[in-house]
């Protein structure tokens, strides 16, 4: 197979009203990437989690700020790249809980970094706040 | 949350996507409703929005049907749906 990389990047303003359009973006990429319908569906989930994440907590649903969401395709996988100037935490810090742990407490929250996690095959972070927080991760083609 | 073994039938059928804050409502009730005697069953719900339960294992945890009429028989007498 030939070796390429093609790259995508959308810039949003941070409000969740963008959050479909984030996930048509990355709907779009990932078909064209060749991913399945059914992954195509479980990755932009993970993008909508992390970028939810970001305008909700990094940006404190603050709308003014921006979100860009960077997608690289190439023959052994697709990488998203969520970028923000935010107030930045460090998710590898966190332990995500069990779901029946979390019922038990009776918390509504802490999913999204267990589906992120569930769902990619590869997630890092970069954190410097107020100056640039990247989230990048991968996910792998099947062979 | 006041009646004693309340059973909820939650119709997904119009439902065309799902985040893990739409999750996190169903996860911060269950528990509660169960201690009551009553339970949620989600009802109907389209394979899109079934893959993201599926994801965080709750076919598992929540009792889930094909449609709302079969969740609501599993409802036993007595229980208000």
């Amino acid at each position: 197979m030939a070796s390429y990389e093609r790259t995508f990047t959308l810039h949003v303003p941070s409000s969740t009203e963008n959050l479909a359009l984030i996930r048509d973006f990355v709907s779009n990429v990932g078909s064209q990437a060749g991913f399945g319908e059914k992954e195509v569906a479980r990755i932009a989930l993970a993008v909508d989690e992390a970028c939810a994440n970001v305008i909700e907590h990094a940006y404190g649903s603050d709308n003014t700020f921006e979100v860009t969401v960077r997608a690289t395709i190439d023959p052994e996988q697709i990488q998203f790249e969520i970028i923000d100037k935010g107030r930045g935490f460090d998710p590898s810090q966190i332990q995500p809980k069990d779901v029946e742990e979390l019922i038990r407490q009776r918390k509504s929250g802490g999913l999204g970094l267990r589906l992120i996690r569930t769902i990619m095959d590869d997630v890092q972070y970069q954190i410097v706040p107020g100056e640039k927080n990247e989230l990048k991760m991968v996910k792998k083609r099947q062979q | 949350m006041n009646s004693n073994r309340a059973g909820f039938v939650v119709d997904c059928s119009r439902l065309s996507y799902i985040s893990s804050a739409g999750l996190g409502v169903f996860m911060s009730f269950i528990e509660e409703i169960r201690e009551a005697g009553g339970d949620i069953k989600l009802a109907a719900i389209v394979p899109k929005v079934y893959q993201v339960f599926e994801v965080l294992g709750f076919p598992a945890l929540f009792e889930i049907e094909d449609s709302v009429d079969a969740a609501a028989a599993k409802f036993g007498k007595g229980q208000g749906v």
